[in-house]
């Protein structure tokens, strides 16, 4: 509530975190995945003075360097901006906590950045010796780029002890608490193997298009083969690892929401498709052409999509955990909230509340006083609600999980009731942040755009409410 | 009062002379290639259907030297940035939440503008006489997007300085209170000078990269000696012009700006001293650029480069101190309480000096293969 809140109709802010960051891992787990493969293939081609390979390599570099220095970079960019906007308190809790591995991550990326234009513009004017060390460095900051990163992102789905030490008041440095989370090395380890995975799919589909010689093909296939093999054996062991500590509200939600379930099964299935497929190539790499290279690339993204998708997902009800809920709320501030008030609280639903409905602030106390409000201000007030509580993960009448959907509902008076123990039933919700007053505001707003229920009959208050609890339970689960 | 949560503040990890110097510096290494792509890719699209060779010659080398000069320029942004977010997260989420759509629409004009370059450059060095029109309409597109770019970044700076602004803009663009992010601050006149201010100084920055370039870029054959002395000339004429056009400008719109302060809410500073200041630095590129275009050599040219990184330095500390003023009364400095957490400022500082010597030893590769190339 400390923040004014972005309202974006249909699709919500979240999503577009979503989109960016999917979009960004395709081409950023390139950019780590990638600078090894270019460093270590380089160094195998000058070795072996194999002129044709280094020559496809220098094609590959190329492209690989406007997709990852211009792409991987803006959207990188992009993901600050949005999550800034979509989520301002928690990126600023982050940025508070981890600022210098932020700014230690950037020294990494103007390294990067240097080492990437030079092995690239001084391909055959330096000497080979010259020439790998700046291709080793690139793959070395990208590396440490990645874990870095992997420190943070890894933090907001296990913060490990650093939730409990802050509130205390730790003496000790927050950052290196938070940053050695228990995910972390799992995560590390995880995201390794699939930035070599990755690498080899942008490799295969690249070669699949611009290399014609059956000689060359082959070889490309082969030499892939060994960092597909290491990226599985990486990418497995970090992954199992990873889902063994999950937290216990992270598993449960893994098993108990039936989308979560689908997405994975998605992404198992993605493996298994992109493994055969490569396997295949390795087995007969002639059957490297263009659809199949762009197949292999698909089923990878595919993997990483949903990958992304079980990471985010799972946090809920936090954004980061047991410090910030997902509706922008700390976790310090619920009582207060459910004492005082959602909208007196917040700092900015007050001065809106004062503006548009000024007979509700009390005039001594300059309080507001929700129970002077009027019948056909209830909506209006709800709708205020809905979107401070709500509307962070929820649309409205329609789209991304929206609660006209959600709220269907036969039973008059249900979801006033149903709201003051919102996290009891489903614990991926966060607590209920308002008094009882305010609930029944935001339930009468939640009546007023709630599709009929599809099996009552217009008029019929005849449903079981325990059946239309359940569907909800499971509905929010779901999302 | 604007609405700013006002609780305290988690303490600041490093002493904040720690934070605002890596600040200025990340500010001004950005804005020396972001004033190259604002102010000289229009200029050297240009140029480049100019009949002069001189003229082709400096407009192709700038297009070509663009793509490098735009990562670099995006990349050190990202200092300043996540120290702003630090320091006045406060007001700068608020402030670009209530232009979210335009803040955002930077990244997806950003990723054509930038291809749009490459796209030209890669004309360039195919071909640099016959450009085709859809390559000539790329650059003029990115030329478009980035000063677009540019206004978005002055709204959303504005903004965050003056909070003074947010309600009636959030009261016009909500939906029941939460913002439809499709604000800006068009309505305050001072974005129109401050824009024009980052311009101006844009003009130095191209004057010092002319002379710097040429520096670098003069071919020693006698036979081409004649057309050498004729870009010689050519070079150094249009860097003063470039410098001149810079200074005129600021000039003009740093007391647009500093007049338009004063009749704003008050501040507690000496604006017309401010304005002496700001305006030294363009006056002093001018004067280097004036006296030394015409010198050969390449520490005459660098010397006017260092000068105008003295003065985008000058402006980013006078920039910052009024911005400070401007939030003394809602985010005062003093409220910042300090508690060095010397692991992580380790952490950056150890990462950083090793940085630096890595990029001077990639540094030297590139100037032993230069002079392999010079002797060659």
């Amino acid at each position: 509530m400390d923040y004014l809140w972005w309202h974006v109709p249909i699709l919500t802010a979240p999503m577009l975190i979503a989109f960016i960051a999917t979009v960004h891992v395709f081409v950023s787990h390139y950019a780590v995945g990638g600078g090894l493969f270019l460093a270590a293939e380089t160094t195998w081609a000058h070795k072996t003075e194999n002129r044709q390979y280094l020559d496809y390599l220098k094609s590959h570099a190329k492209f690989f360097v406007l997709l990852t220095v211009v792409f991987g970079a803006i959207t990188g960019v992009g993901i600050w901006w949005v999550i800034g906007l979509a989520s301002p308190l928690a990126t600023e809790t982050l940025i508070r906590t981890f600022v210098f591995g932020w700014a230690a991550e950037w020294v990494f990326f103007v390294v990067e950045l240097t080492a990437a234009y030079l092995f690239l513009s001084l391909w055959d004017r330096v000497t080979p010796r010259d020439h790998c060390t700046l291709g080793w460095l690139y793959a070395g900051a990208s590396v440490g780029t990645l874990i870095l990163i992997t420190g943070i992102t890894a933090f907001m789905l296990d913060a490990g002890k650093w939730p409990e030490a802050t509130q205390a008041g730790m003496n000790g440095s927050a950052f290196w608490l938070g940053f050695f989370n228990p995910q972390f090395l799992p995560q590390c380890v995880a995201r390794i193997g699939v930035a070599l995975m990755m690498a080899s799919t942008w490799v295969l589909f690249h070669a699949s298009i611009f290399v014609k010689s059956e000689e060359l093909k082959f070889l490309i296939v082969r030499r892939t083969a060994r960092y597909v093999a290491a990226g599985v054996v990486l990418s497995a062991i970090g992954i199992l690892w990873a889902g063994a500590i999950l937290p216990e509200a992270a598993k449960l939600s893994l098993m108990r929401a039936a989308a979560l379930n689908v997405i994975l099964g998605a992404g198992v299935i993605a493996a298994g498709f992109l493994l055969f497929q490569l396997f295949i190539l390795t087995a007969r790499p002639q059957w490297l052409t263009p659809a199949s290279g762009l197949a292999v690339l698909c089923a990878a993204m595919g993997i990483l999509t949903s990958g992304e998708f079980i990471r985010e997902a799972v946090r809920k009800p936090f954004i980061l955990p047991e410090c910030i809920y997902g509706n922008q709320v700390h976790v310090s501030k619920v009582e207060m909230l459910r004492q005082n008030g959602l909208l007196e609280s917040g700092v900015w639903t007050k001065p809106y509340v004062t503006e548009k409905f000024p007979h509700l602030v009390d005039a001594q106390t300059g309080k507001l006083v929700l129970e002077q409000a009027r019948p056909e201000d209830e909506k209006a007030l709800g709708e205020i609600i809905f979107m401070h509580h709500c509307g962070g993960c929820h649309a409205q009448e329609f789209g991304y999980s929206g609660l006209g959907f959600l709220s269907t509902t036969s039973e008059k008076g249900e979801i006033a009731e149903m709201l003051p123990r919102l996290n009891s039933q489903i614990y991926s919700m966060p607590p209920w942040c308002g008094t009882a007053k305010e609930a029944d505001l935001l339930a009468v707003y939640l009546e007023s755009i709630a599709k009929p229920h599809p099996f009552q009959k217009s008029g019929s208050q005849k449903s079981a409410p325990q059946e239309t609890e359940t569907q909800k339970g499971a509905a929010h689960a779901a999302n | 009062m604007p609405p700013i949560e006002t609780t305290a503040l988690q303490p600041l990890a490093a002493p904040l002379w720690f934070i605002i110097f890596f600040r200025i510096l990340g500010f001004v290494l950005h804005a020396l290639l972001m004033n190259l792509w604002l102010v000289g890719i229009p200029l050297a699209l240009l140029m480049n259907r100019s009949q002069d060779p001189n003229a082709r010659r400096w407009s192709s080398r700038l297009l070509r030297q663009m793509p490098v000069f735009i990562a670099f320029g995006i990349n050190f942004g990202i200092v300043p940035l996540l120290f702003i977010q630090y320091l006045y997260g406060r007001t700068f989420y608020s402030a670009t939440i209530l232009m979210a759509w335009h803040w955002l629409a930077i990244i997806a004009l950003l990723l054509p503008a930038y291809y749009g370059i490459y796209h030209y450059a890669f004309a360039l060095k195919k071909d640099p006489e016959t450009i085709p029109g859809y390559t000539r309409a790329a650059g003029w597109i990115a030329a478009l997007f980035f000063t677009i770019i540019g206004f978005f970044f002055v709204n959303a700076l504005t903004l965050t300085a003056e909070p003074e602004m947010w309600k009636s803009l959030w009261l016009a663009h909500n939906s029941a209170g939460a913002s439809l992010g499709t604000g800006s601050a068009v309505s305050n006149p001072e974005i129109w000078p401050r824009l024009g201010m980052m311009i101006s100084l844009a003009f130095g920055t191209l004057a010092a990269w002319t002379l710097c370039d040429r520096s670098v870029s003069m071919s020693k054959e006698e036979s081409c000696a004649e057309s050498e002395n004729a870009y010689r000339t050519w070079s150094a004429r249009c860097a003063r012009t470039l410098a001149g056009v810079g200074m005129a400008g600021f000039i003009a719109c740093a007391l647009a700006f500093t007049s338009l302060l004063a009749k704003g809410p008050s501040l507690d500073a000496p604006l017309s001293g401010i304005a002496n200041i700001w305006i030294a630095g363009p006056v002093l590129t001018f004067l280097a650029v004036l006296f030394l275009a015409g010198r050969q050599g390449k520490a005459a040219a660098f010397l006017t480069l260092v000068i105008q990184i003295v003065s985008l330095s000058v402006f980013a500390c006078v920039r910052l101190w009024i911005q400070s003023l401007q939030l003394e009364s809602h985010l005062p400095l003093s409220q910042f309480t300090i508690k060095t957490d010397l692991g992580p400022m380790c952490l950056f500082l150890g990462t950083f000096v090793f940085g630096v010597l890595l990029l001077s030893w990639m540094l030297a590769i590139v100037v032993r293969n230069l002079r392999k190339r010079e002797t060659a």
